[in-house]
């Protein structure tokens, strides 16, 4: 058989009255993106921007194991946030750029060290990485134990995972000068913003490929069996440094975003794209996918994205030691409380400085 | 100055002033009191007085001066005639029944008739003085533009003038003219305490921001439902309520309305226009022929919130409300039951007659739905309820708060006016009554209440309020009353009381008790003579010649007596009714009850007590002193039983085992108050006091006690007001049952001049919790230390001190220490000779400390790392500086030590009470003991039987279970060490330092380890005590 010309016998889906009009097939839209799915088996690691952390909960419910290495002790269950222990694989919070991807990676694995690396506040040490920790210490001597021992927890979690997952946020970025990526400016979260030493950058497409190629070399390097898939965020910025209508800087840092990973793609065959961006941003999303601020996906949009993402069959399998995670404490306090007559003063505090 | 000349002048002057004082004719639900005058009782819902003609003509300033209980507000309609008829309605305002003075203008231009309504409800008003002044209209408006624009109520030219140009400058003349007449017609010339209260209780801009802000911090956001039964209210006043209801702060809630087919189209129209603009407004058709609960249990089963509240189709809410509620619900997560003040709003939106109720008051419950609204029920809890009880109709609420408070006592009450309830009135009369349906209701609901909680007793509507019911339960006549009379001669008033104790008293099974205070009259001895003639078996005398001490007389009388209840009763109390003591007995002998009280009298029949209310800054007085008998109290407080912080001993009953567990009377007490500190301590140990309004003695309150002179009175009352202001001062500025808004000194219930509890009228409310404080505490009565007769340390403290006994058993009990024991908590019912709660321990210890002067060595805790982190889960950790190897290879997590001195920091801050305690004692901290070697521990475990059993759940023995690495357990140990003296250093208390040769090992070394996971033993307590006698020494 001989045909006409290229667009005859492509899939329904890869036209828009059919693929659109006629009713989308959601699970046909990561069609030609070499995204393989998540099996059982699959041990996930992620990272990103806060979308990426939404997808956590979705991963254990389905019975995909998601790597924690550092996980929140038992103890610690009552205690509200500013810990960092629950939305990412190991304790380094939100990851926006695929600069501070990268920069992460080469720390891990003792390639490079950002100079400034903390900063010093009446509280304590202040993590210019991870900002949004706030139980600090004011001894040098912990913080740096406190930072190799995140970072070789990071590493881990690379090593041991089968899918490293990383979500893209944004383009815009504040850098130190010797290039050390924030993930926030200085002086929002914490810090204090310095214009002698902290910088804006705009990170181009072809910058974002070159980091994601690099991110990939060296998660190979760490474990050359783990799969490495893209996504990108489809929040829209809080706001941005560019002198640009939000929507507009927006538009292109999703723009410039995407098109990064379809150079990363297209560089490299093992790299693969999850759409959790089309699936939001698309004509097809499901009215209700996003809060009337426009900021937030709703419930539905995420499960919408989910229900892409975990196609295929997940029995939900039993959850991980549910009896052991909340026995020790019990246990530990029952010997307390057959031993000892204080136990009444000896309740922990529920965290409330948030 | 001659009376003629007196005369002629009040003539003449009011010649000049034209002052009338019209005589009041009573129309119509009025009756004149036969015992006080000027006292009238409204009988229902309209009273009104005929203004006798002649009439003033032109502008009258009108004064009435009065009180009125319950709170009541006057209104005065003046009609105009001409050819059309007007009329002209002028609020006075609320008269309290501390009294008030109302003042206001008006017109009575063309004046035919005119009537005065002196309240909207039941209740007794007393009009001292009413008169009708003809004015200038200059002055009119000079009183109006003063009152207005001056700050204060004296006119300040200078500044008046200003004002004026001011309002002038931004509202031109006419805007001028609009707040005067605004002025002269609303009048807030003579502002009542509640409008003076409502103007420092603003929620002005500051405070939404501030209300936003803390809403937005906290970590629970609820959702409420509320729900209306919407039948025919007047268009205006629904719209009021839904408008009120889309501006409120608070975000999450939904209103669910039920209405019938009597309901208006317009109305519907109104709703559905509601609806479909707020989708939080839904709107159910309820079948019902009988609206109220079958409506609200349709509107009950398509709500969705956390919370439900009934609400009033013609009330309004105040814009804080829900976030007021959303608040209180972040205080207590687990409240079931929340409750607000509200008060009265008319048809101008001007706000009266508030009521400032007392926290959860279960025997109040049982006079009145005092809880009123609003009022927030967990919908589970409503729901395991199976809602409204439709049999119930008008009673279902009622009802309700009776079954929730049965099956919870999670309630909670938010002193915040967050409510306002419509006060029905029409000018032509015939306001809504409250049906004699709805009484038998809430009657039968009460009945039902009664049998549901296994008590007998009879329900009966309150003759003259009716809205007030009287509960009186079944004593159990085979417990003996014992009856307590100190006496001190005065053989006449002694008679009365116990005559009428004897001839009229109807509980069959008495004994009373006189305690004599050394009296020397012959009258007395023959008095005590006939009694024990005529009533051998239940009449006796004790006599006590000691220096008067109530206290004490009072103790030897319970000690002399043997009855399962004992009643206290002063000598010159008169019974006026043979069912006192059994009405007493039938809530005295509930588990739950301490102290019941009952009203007294003076003998001109006004209040002399109704309960007794703590004071904030003082100490406490009598609630009710000097209202007319047969007035109703504070919305009704008079009328039956209430719950009163405290009651007073004049005649007070007890059960015997609470007295004596609570001590008895403090000696160091010898006239006043010591009825106040006993009631007190039973509040602490859990139990609540009542003052039962249905049972009234005559108390003839003579000075029977002795010749000191008034000096040393005044000096003594000075002593006793300053203990109980140290024992007590964190209780007494706060009675439960006495709201903050109200004054509180003294206890009058007209509203405080400001807030007191909660400083910033727009803050979120704080909800006072049946929680004392140490310095509450009086120190108990028969500590029990043990150890050497000549101590040279005492050591108190936890589970610690267990190496201490052991050391002091070792030594063959010649160790020179002396240990506090028996510290834990113990049932209530105790016989005093242990601690009812850690606070009287520490208070104990302290006093001792203080009056040997010995060191006082504190154990305090030391076993945190232990109760969280001895066993290990999948979430491995450590902490700087412990470092591996570890035994799996893997690296594990550090966590910040922050973190951790977050988690242990509850249990070293309760430490903070006691050494905030500890001035004038010799106070030091020992160290607590290090952790043990994993075998010790594993050793320990197989001690514990309750662990070998939880790790059998777990899928686990004793011996697998895995425990936190040593060195991990060692810098945990070691952070409690630095917390402690860190604690120590702040209140400069000596911390002794776990000495280096304990260790072995790493750990708590085994020759000093007691056989099980946590303690040390006596070979350890030497150590520390020599460490401790070192540092003493050196310092």
């Amino acid at each position: 058989m001989t045909t006409k010309h290229p667009y005859q016998g492509i899939p329904r889906y890869a036209r828009w009255k059919q693929g659109v009009n006629e009713g989308v097939d959601r699970r046909e839209l990561i069609a030609g993106l070499r995204f393989h799915g998540l099996r059982d088996d699959d041990r996930v690691f992620s990272a990103g921007s806060c979308f990426a952390s939404n997808m956590v909960p979705y991963l254990e419910k389905a019975g995909i194991a998601y790597i924690r290495t550092e996980p929140r002790p038992q103890a610690f269950s009552r205690f509200k946030d500013g810990l960092g222990y629950d939305n990412f694989s190991a304790r380094f919070g939100n990851i926006y750029t695929s600069r501070q991807f990268l920069q992460l990676l080469l720390r891990c694995t003792a390639r490079w060290a950002p100079m400034e690396d903390r900063w010093r506040t009446p509280a304590g040490l202040v993590d210019p990485f991870r900002p949004g920790l706030t139980y600090l210490t004011s001894s040098d001597e912990e913080f740096d134990a406190l930072t190799l021992s995140h970072l070789s927890a990071t590493r881990v979690a690379i090593e041991t995972a089968t899918v490293v997952v990383f979500t893209l946020g944004l383009t815009e970025a504040w850098h130190a000068t010797d290039g050390a990526v924030f993930p926030v400016c200085p002086g929002t979260v914490a810090g204090e913003f310095d214009s002698n030493k902290h910088h804006f950058m705009n990170l181009s497409t072809a910058q974002v490929t070159e980091d994601l190629l690099g991110c990939q070399g060296l998660i190979s390097e760490l474990n050359p069996k783990a799969r490495f898939v893209l996504t990108v965020s489809p929040v829209p910025l809080t706001a941005t440094a560019t002198g640009k209508h939000v929507v507009v800087a927006s538009l292109e840092s999703k723009a410039v975003l995407r098109a990064a990973v379809a150079g990363a793609q297209a560089a490299r065959n093992e790299i693969e794209y999850f759409p959790a961006y089309e699936l939001l941003m698309g004509w097809q999303t499901p009215p209700g996918s996003w809060d009337p601020d426009m900021r937030t996906v709703t419930r539905a949009g995420l499960d919408y994205v989910m229900s892409v993402l975990l196609a295929g069959e997940h029995p939900p399998t039993n959850q991980r030691t549910n009896a052991n995670r909340s026995g020790t404490e019990r246990l530990s306090q029952l010997i307390a409380k057959a031993e000892c007559d204080e136990a009444a003063y000896d309740n922990f505090a529920a965290d409330s400085s948030g | 100055m001659s009376a003629g000349h007196s005369l002629l002048r009040s003539w003449y002057e009011e010649l000049l002033q034209r002052t009338y004082r019209p005589r009041l004719v009573p129309v119509r639900e009025l009756r004149a009191s036969d015992t006080i005058e000027h006292q009238w009782l409204s009988t229902g819902e309209n009273p009104e007085f005929r203004i006798e003609p002649p009439l003033p003509q032109g502008w009258v300033r009108l004064r009435l001066k009065g009180r009125a209980s319950p709170p009541a507000l006057v209104t005065c309609y003046i009609e105009r005639g001409g050819d059309r008829t007007e009329t002209v309605v002028l609020k006075l305002g609320s008269l309290n029944p501390a009294g008030s003075v109302l003042d206001r203008f008006a017109s009575f231009r063309g004046a035919r008739s005119a009537r005065l309504d002196p309240s909207l409800g039941p209740g007794y008003v007393t009009i001292e003085d009413f008169t009708l002044q003809r004015v200038g209209a200059l002055r009119v408006i000079l009183h109006a533009a003063a009152s207005y624009l001056n700050d204060d109520r004296r006119p300040n030219v200078w500044r008046l003038m200003r004002r004026v140009l001011a309002v002038v400058h931004d509202s031109g003349f006419s805007g001028l003219r609009r707040k005067i007449v605004s002025r002269v017609v609303n009048g807030r010339g003579s502002a009542s305490p509640y409008d003076t209260w409502l103007e420092q209780d603003q929620l002005d801009k500051e405070a939404r921001t501030t209300l936003r802000a803390a809403i937005d911090a906290a970590e629970y956001r609820p959702t409420f439902s509320l729900i209306a039964v919407v039948q025919n209210p007047p268009v205006w006043q629904l719209t009021n309520l839904l408008d009120s209801l889309t501006v409120q702060l608070y975000p999450r809630w939904e209103l669910c309305v039920a209405f019938d087919n009597s309901t208006p189209e317009d109305t519907r129209a109104v709703l559905e226009r509601y609806a479909a603009e707020d989708a939080r407004i839904r709107i159910t058709p309820s079948a019902s022929e009988r609206p109220s609960a079958a409506a609200l249990n349709v509107a009950l089963g398509i709500v969705t919130g956390e919370f439900i509240a009934n609400i009033d189709e013609d009330a309004e809410l105040s814009p804080d409300a829900l976030l007021q509620c959303a608040l209180a619900l972040n205080e207590r997560r687990g409240a079931d039951l929340i409750y607000s003040d509200e008060d009265g709003i008319d048809d101008t939106g001007t706000r009266s007659a508030p009521y400032f109720k007392p926290d959860w008051s279960p025997e109040t419950l049982l006079g009145d739905m005092y809880m009123g609204r609003l009022c927030l029920y967990r919908r589970s809890v409503v729901e395991d309820l199976k809602g409204f009880r439709e049999e119930m109709s008008d009673g279902a609420e009622y009802d309700l708060a009776l079954r929730v408070s049965e099956s919870t006592d999670r309630i909670y009450h938010i002193p915040r006016v967050l409510y306002h309830r419509r006060i029905k009135r029409d000018i032509v009369g015939g306001g809504a009554c409250a049906s004699s349906e709805h009484h038998e209701a809430a009657v039968d609901a009460l009945r039902q209440a009664i049998a549901r909680r296994g008590l007998r007793g009879t329900v009966e509507a309150h003759e003259r309020f009716r809205g007030h019911h009287i509960v009186r339960l079944a004593a159990d006549p085979r417990q003996k009353v014992s009856i307590v009379i100190p006496t001190r001669d005065r053989a006449d008033l002694l008679e009365r009381c116990l005559s009428t104790v004897f001839n009229l008293t109807t509980h069959p099974n008495f004994e009373v008790c006189v305690v004599d205070n050394g009296s020397q009259e012959e009258a007395t001895s023959e008095l005590f003579r006939r009694f024990h003639r005529l009533w051998p078996e239940q009449f006796r005398v004790i006599r006590r010649d000691v220096p008067f001490n109530f206290s004490a007389l009072v103790n030897a009388g319970v000690a002399e007596t043997d009855g399962a209840l004992v009643l206290f009763l002063n000598n010159d109390t008169e019974v006026l009714d043979g069912a006192w003591l059994e009405e007493m007995a039938g809530y005295a002998q509930r588990a739950e009850i301490g102290a019941v009280g009952c009203v007294l009298l003076y003998p001109n029949r006004t209040v002399q007590h109704g309960g007794v209310v703590l004071m904030a800054g003082a100490v406490a007085g009598h609630s009710h002193a000097g209202q007319p008998t047969n007035e109703p109290g504070y919305f009704g407080r008079l009328l039956a039983q209430s719950n009163y912080a405290a009651v007073t001993a004049a005649c007070m009953m007890v059960r015997r085992e609470l007295f004596i567990g609570a001590g008895g009377f403090d000696e160091a007490l010898a006239v006043a108050y010591n009825d106040v500190d006993f009631c007190l301590r039973l509040l602490q140990r859990g139990y609540r006091n009542v003052c039962l309004g249905q049972v009234r003695l005559v108390h003839h309150e003579s000075m029977s006690r002795g010749s000191d002179d008034a000096a040393d009175r005044r000096a003594r009352s000075t002593a006793e007001s300053r203990l109980m202001r140290e024992r007590w001062a964190s209780v007494l500025d706060g009675d439960p049952y006495y709201s903050p808004n109200l004054r509180s000194v003294p206890p009058d219930f007209s509203p405080a001049a400001s807030t007191r509890q909660w400083p910033a009228p727009s803050g979120p409310a704080v909800l006072r919790d049946r929680h004392f404080q140490l310095d509450a505490l009086p120190a108990e009565t028969t500590p029990r230390w043990f150890g050497s007769s000549s101590p040279r340390l005492l050591i108190a403290g936890h589970s610690h001190r267990i190496a201490f006994i052991d050391y002091f058993n070792r030594s063959g009990h010649a160790a020179p220490i002396a240990i506090l024991d028996q510290k834990a908590p113990v049932p209530l019912m105790d016989d005093g000779s242990a601690f009812a709660s850690e606070e009287s321990y520490w208070a104990v210890a302290l006093a001792a400390a203080r009056t040997r002067r010995l060191p006082l060595a504190i154990v305090w805790g030391g076993n945190w790392h232990n109760a969280h982190f001895l066993f290990e889960s999948d979430e491995r950790f450590s902490i700087f500086p412990a470092s591996g190897p570890w035994e799996d290879g893997r690296p594990r997590p550090l966590i910040p030590r922050s973190l951790i001195r977050k988690a242990f920091a509850p249990g070293v801050a309760a430490l903070r009470a006691v050494l905030e305690k500890s001035a004038g004692a010799d106070v030091i901290l020992l160290g607590t003991p290090p952790p043990k070697a994993d075998d010790q521990v594993r050793v320990g475990i197989e001690g514990e039987p309750v662990i070998a059993e939880w790790a059998a759940r777990l899928g686990m023995t004793a011996a697998t279970l895995r425990i936190t690495p040593l060195s991990v357990r060692r810098e945990l140990w070691k952070m409690t060490q630095e917390l402690l003296g860190a604690m120590c250093r702040e209140y400069a208390v000596p911390f002794i330092d776990v000495p280096e040769r304990v260790f072995s090992g790493g750990a708590l070394s085994a020759a000093l380890s007691a056989p099980d996971v946590t303690h040390a033993n006596g070979l350890w307590a030497e150590v520390m005590i020599k460490e401790a006698h070192e540092a003493l020494a050196a310092a």
